[in-house]
């Protein structure tokens, strides 16, 4: 272990305490590792617990701009949270692995690596072997995904009846804020699922849906558009509003004079050219309209910005025109209308465009927003979901319900198996974990059970969630579920009065449970794995703070003869003297020429400065006598902090020695010349105050006195005391600005 | 934040410096302190005797540094505030949405939904659920809007008594504002600048302008279109049956424009057989735009002294850098096109107007353009005494419009002065009586909160709310009454022709129970470290 606590003064004299060194790396390793990644794990856990299932609540996420995201979504939680702890880090890949994989249950997944891990801290502490700890991991998962194999059942899918889908959905949708709308949502999910569905291949592409929000309206608002809509408007407000049969000519070269790639400079050097290259301009722009309007299109659609001369002409020979139109909605156009992409004007023929049955506007509100919407596309499987809310944050919460509700149909097309949700499954796969765990007979048996008793967490964090008494209730179901041998039982968090998840329909797919529980094995081997880490340091400061005002008041002058030896004696000058004599008096409140604990005490800073009490014990005692302190000590006091820059300026109280000592004395108060374990104890407790445990602390003093101690009597001596402070400038760090 | 400690001495900062987490009560509480504070804030306003804020810009910086800003209009009040509670947030975001989407109701919405979060406080502290509340919540919303709606009452088909219905619609949202004295007039201004929108929702046609001096009731309606810019010198300053070519096109020099092209010449003679080239190229484009047979020509951009002095000589009226905005308006209100080649004037459509002529408005000079062909534009001048009423002038007024022009769309209307919200408190109350179970705690204190409104309005007023609200709820058993808020006596508001729109009332209800329950749902608010602040290096 590095240095622990070194005393350091800032400029201003104000001493800090390091707790390890700046300049060498942090390391970690051991059985002190596991702990602190565990530690980590679970408090990233216990933040998602209460976001999981349909009495989750949400999470209020400020971003650095200090705008505001409230969500659910466990994925969209950890990714926004800024965790700065690796294994956090680890955590939030881990959420995002299965958002990416699954798009669903990404806050179940960080749940259940929590659980498990906290299941490994009980077993390291049996002293068990992280390894096996990881191996038992992994014949458990094993059981597991077995398990949910046989339980599964295979899900209808029929393209008429789409209930059974519909109600996969809205288990999804179920623990989101837009569950007031469930079943519409739902419904447009499915439907826009099955819009695209690749059926032969049992694939759905998700470039074909694309989910659009804009704020206003209600969430029934929220409709599904069989094409394409975008955020952008015909390029001259003249242009007719809606345009029906449109032939679309897709464009992405700029209607603009053409602009060679190569450099080249082009000189005009008389009339003639001048006109020229006028006559050419005005040919090229009637050229690149007439190909377009030769190759019979009547819509115009571009990736880049027309000229204003362009514009109109487009305008007058009655073709309207989108322009900035970005890359991937061009894309999305051309696939929905079955156009072609046309890089050039001379590219384009009649082949090439797109056809949309009907374009039209819409507007919206009274900010004259509009939005440009392509319905009845040549090639119909592209759909565009148009979320509608009150807020910009529901609006985003709902696309991304949205986006989460997508993935599981999705999944569904390409795994109909289905597993029970509302932790039946967990349940369920826990009960047979368990069972298998008594005929292992090794070591691992232990961490098998463990884990049984980790996948229990999902269910128990739901009925949690759900104001029921957790453990209570868990137990009813797992006995029911062995009585009954029915795997479909599970947590009734909707108080429907039924515990069969079939009967509620509460459904999850397979993939996305057997995706969870392996990814989050996986992880938390991965972790129990990592025996050592180390980082760069971050050095922690505890800043402690002593300045003493120096006022600025109205000046008494001390006795001519007392001046001039007090001059002489501490470099202060004349006019130093008098301002802290001034100060002095401001401060004797009893105006009877010495100060006491009290007048001290009422300076703030010293108030507040946790060592502020043993500051003035060292004042009193060794400055003053009888708890008083006239100004004579008073100066000689202060003396000792006068900058020493020159040699001119030191004196007998201002040297380097008489500095670090007065540091010392703060520490060594039996004035034995040496700081032992107790009074070291003392400082730190002062110190840190309440925030930090006994034990810390304890150890803190410990790896101090053991770094320091060269002489090995475990007590800091003076000689060591320097040494270590032996970088420091004390000089600098210990002295004040007296005003004159 | 500091992370959690471990036996090892080794703190785990979960979270990046500066970073942080609040948890379950604290987050709740921040929460609702947020919401209350922002609801609090703006309380006052609410109603017909509201009180207006002075907002003060920072004086530090920006475009805006030092100005004042006095109004009443919530979503003006909210936006200018930097709040930083993430609660507070969301309602600020809740009244900039409902001015976007209605115009008008921006405080109500957030005073309702601050209030149901007062409520919730109680709920909370008998350990109620806050999933159950919104359950609760979600009834009495549906309840709430299916009581409107059944007494809402739908007059578009008579015309006169639809009118008429507007007026009161106007005459309700300009109670509230500044223009409250002068509401009959203002009322008027705006219904007929509505009606002759025919059903559009889209304001860009009725443009407001303001200008300093006289008094208020000196403001208003011109038929017709005024620009704010200046006819060229030389130029007629009055024609009749003008026939307008309305232009973006360049009129200093037409560059060529394509590119890396330059002028390389050896000798100053050929720069000035250039100069005239391009000084010819003008002169072309000009007669070209004359071959339109126009005598006005509107530029988006700069007219140059040549084209324009060759405008002159034509006696055409050349009006030129008229903004944006101002061409496209043109453009609507005119029937012309907005051109930019002018190769074939057979084709180019021109826009028509009877009159044009230069008329003062206080010391300035706008061109006024009356008998457009299109009808639909009209013109509001505001004449006040100092900057800030002509601004409170013109957001009261841009509110009344958007109401009115809502309504228009969505003709069922519905009483104001607070008896849609008792209508709604009473049948939510009755529903909460129906419900079995917790949630009817839930939805009892929904009708609380939409109770509450009549009361500030009542409060705002200085009249006894208790004894008010009571007799009011005692009242709305058998009728459609409420109090009538220059006598503080209970009164029939179809009598009184205090209507508001039904399409604002529902929004401002479905939208505050929105934003109360997403607030509600909130267990945990997760702070990420600010971003460090640049040094701005642009001034070095």
């Amino acid at each position: 272990m590095p240095s622990v606590g070194t005393l350091a003064f800032d400029e201003f004299g104000r001493p800090v305490i390091i707790l390890r060194g700046q300049d060498s790396k942090k390391r970690l390793f051991g059985i002190e590792a596991h702990k602190s990644h565990i530690l980590a794990a679970k408090a990233v856990a216990n933040t998602l617990k209460t976001s999981l299932g349909p009495r989750g609540m949400d999470k209020c996420m400020v971003s650095p701009d200090g705008d505001i995201t409230i969500t659910n979504d466990g994925a969209t939680i950890l990714s926004m949270m800024h965790v700065e702890n690796e294994i956090g880090k680890l955590l939030v890949q881990l959420s995002k692995s299965q958002d990416d994989e699954i798009g669903d249950g990404t806050t179940g997944v960080v749940v259940l690596a929590g659980a498990l891990l906290e299941q490994a801290e009980a077993l390291l502490d049996k002293g068990i072997h992280p390894i096996r700890i990881a191996d038992g991991y992994e014949l458990a998962a094993k059981i597991a995904l077995d398990h949910l194999d046989k339980i599964a059942e295979s899900y209808p899918l029929d393209l008429k009846k789409l209930d059974p889908l519909i109600n996969t959905a809205m288990t999804t949708l179920g623990s989101k804020i837009i569950n007031r709308c469930q079943y519409q949502m739902a419904e447009i999910a499915v439907s826009a699922i099955m819009n695209v569905a690749d059926m032969e291949r049992r694939d759905v592409n998700f470039e074909l849906i694309k989910v659009q929000g804009k704020v206003g309206g209600r969430l029934e608002d929220t409709i599904l558009v069989k094409g394409v809509v975008i955020d952008k408007t015909f390029s001259h407000p003249q242009m007719p509003k809606e345009v029906r049969d449109a032939k679309i000519a897709i464009l992405t070269c700029p209607f603009e004079p053409p602009k060679p790639k190569t450099k080249h400079k082009l000189d005009i050097t008389n009339v003639e050219d001048y006109k020229k290259l006028r006559e050419y301009e005005k040919e090229k722009f009637s050229e690149m309209i007439k190909s377009i309007k030769d190759s019979g299109a009547n819509l115009v659609i571009c990736q880049w910005g027309f000229d204003d001369e362009a514009n109109h002409l487009l305008l007058s020979q009655d073709l309207p025109a989108v322009r900035w139109v970005g890359g991937p909605e061009i894309e999305l156009i051309a696939i929905a209308t079955g156009g072609r992409i046309v890089p050039r004007f001379q590219e384009l023929t009649s082949e090439k465009l797109g056809f949309a049955g009907h374009v039209y506007e819409l507007d919206f509100g009274t900010t004259g927003d509009h939005m440009l919407c392509i319905e009845k596309c040549a090639k119909s499987n592209t759909c565009t979901i148009f979320v509608r809310g009150g807020n910009k944050m529901i609006v985003e919460e709902a696309k991304r319900a949205l986006h989460d509700a997508l993935c599981v149909v999705r999944n569904l097309v390409r795994d109909n198996r289905i597993v029970y949700g509302g932790g039946a499954c967990e349940i369920s796969c826990a009960i047979e974990v368990a069972k298998e765990a008594n005929k292992i007979p090794t070591i691992e048996q232990y961490a098998i059970r463990a884990f049984a008793d980790a996948l229990e967490s999902v269910p128990l964090a739901l009925a949690e969630n759900s104001g029921f008494s957790p453990i209570k209730l868990v137990s009813d179901v797992k006995s029911q579920q062995i009585a009954q041998n029915n795997s479909r039982l599970g947590i009734d968090c909707l108080n429907k009065g039924t515990n069969d998840m079939k009967a509620q329909s509460v459904i999850e797919t397979l993939i996305g449970k057997r995706q969870q529980i392996s990814l989050a094995t996986q992880l938390v081997r991965m972790i129990l794995k990592i025996d050592d880490i180390r980082l760069p340091a971050v050095s922690t400061h505890f800043r402690l703070i002593f300045t003493i005002d120096m006022g600025s008041n109205a000046s008494i002058m001390p006795q001519q003869e007392d001046l001039q030896t007090i001059c002489q004696q501490t470099g202060f000058t004349a006019k130093e003297v008098q301002r802290l004599y001034s100060r002095f008096k401001i401060l004797d409140k009893n105006n009877c020429e010495f100060l006491t604990r009290e007048n001290l005490l009422c300076i703030s800073e010293v108030n507040i400065n946790p060592l502020g009490k043993r500051l003035i014990d060292v004042i009193m005692e060794d400055y003053g006598e009888n708890n008083k302190i006239d100004f004579q000590q008073f100066i000689f006091l202060l003396a000792k902090f006068r900058r020493a820059k020159f040699k001119s300026s030191v004196t007998e109280f201002n040297t380097r020695n008489s500095k670090l000592r007065f540091l010392f004395d703060m520490y060594d108060r039996n004035h034995d010349m040496k700081i032992d374990r107790n009074e070291l104890l003392e400082v730190l407790k002062m110190m840190v105050g309440g925030n930090v445990h006994d034990d810390q602390i304890e150890m803190i003093a410990d790896h101090t006195i053991n770094e320091l101690d060269k002489d090995g009597d475990k007590s800091i001596t003076f000689e060591e005391f320097c040494k270590t402070l032996e970088r420091i400038d004390a000089d600098d760090k210990m002295s004040m600005k007296f005003l004159t | 934040m500091r992370g959690d400690l471990t036996t090892a001495l080794n703190p785990i900062p979960l979270y990046k410096q500066g970073g942080g987490e609040e948890k379950g009560e604290m987050a709740r509480l921040s929460a609702f302190a947020g919401a209350l504070a922002v609801g609090d804030l703006i309380k006052s306003t609410l109603g017909p005797k509201g009180m207006d804020k002075i907002l003060q810009c920072n004086m530090s910086g920006g475009p805006d540094a030092g100005k004042l800003l006095v109004t009443n209009d919530g979503a003006t009040i909210l936006s200018k505030i930097g709040v930083d509670n993430p609660v507070a947030k969301v309602l600020v975001d809740i009244s900039k949405v409902q001015d976007d989407e209605i115009g008008d109701g921006t405080t109500s919405v957030v005073v309702l939904a601050s209030e149901l979060l007062r409520e919730t406080e109680n709920l909370i502290s008998q350990k109620i659920h806050p999933q159950i509340i919104i359950s609760g919540w979600r009834k009495a919303t549906q309840e709430a809007v299916r009581s409107l709606e059944t007494v809402t009452k739908n007059n578009s088909l008579n015309v006169e008594q639809f009118k008429n219905d507007l007026m009161n619609i106007a005459r309700t949202t300009l109670s509230s504002k500044i223009l409250q004295g002068k509401k009959d007039y203002f009322a008027k201004l705006c219904v007929d600048a509505v009606l002759k929108l025919h059903g559009k929702t889209d304001l860009q046609s009725i443009q407001i302008i303001k200008r300093l001096g006289n008094n208020m009731s000196d403001s208003y309606l011109e038929e017709g279109f005024l620009l704010e810019k200046r006819i060229g010198i030389n130029m007629p300053k009055r024609i009749e049956n003008a026939r307008i070519l309305i232009a973006n096109t360049p009129m200093d020099t037409d560059k060529i424009k394509i590119f890396g092209s330059r002028v390389r010449v050896d000798s100053v003679a050929k720069v000035a057989e250039l100069e005239l080239a391009e000084k010819e190229k003008m002169k072309d484009k000009v007669d070209k735009i004359l071959k339109h047979g126009c005598n006005v020509f509107i530029n988006r951009q700069l007219i140059y002294d040549y084209p324009d002095q060759l405008f002159a000589e034509k006696g055409v009226m050349a009006i030129e850098h008229a903004d944006f905005e101002g061409v496209e308006r043109l453009a609507q209100v005119l029937g012309g096109e907005i051109i930019s080649t002018f190769d074939t004037p057979d084709k180019a459509r021109l826009g028509k107007c009877k009159l044009i002529e230069e008329i003062m408005i206080g010391e300035d000079k706008v061109i006024k353009f009356s008998g457009v062909g299109q009808g639909e534009a009209c013109t509001i001048v505001l004449r006040g005494a100092t900057q800030q009423i002509l601004d409170e002038a013109e957001r009261s007024i841009h509110d009344v419009l958007c109401v009115l022009s809502q309504t228009v769309k969505e003709p069922r209307i519905c009483y104001g002065g607070g008896a849609a919200e008792m209508l709604m408190a009473n049948a939510v109350s009755q529903l909460a009586e129906k419900t079995p179970g917790k949630e009817s705690i839930a939805i009892e204190s929904f009708s609380r909160a939409l109770r509450q409104l009549p009361t500030i309005i009542a409060d705002n007023a200085g009249y006894d709310s208790s004894e008010l609200i009571s007799n009011l709820r005692a009242a709305h058993a058998s009728n459609k009454s409420t109090f009538d808020m220059e006598n503080g006596t209970i009164a029939d508001m179809a009598q009184l022709g205090i209507l508001e729109s039904f399409h604002l009332k529902k929004q401002v209800v479905i939208s505050a129970a929105e934003a109360a329950e997403m607030v509600l749902r909130i267990d945990n608010i997760i702070r990420a470290p600010p971003r460090p602040r640049q040094r701005d290096m642009r001034n070095h």
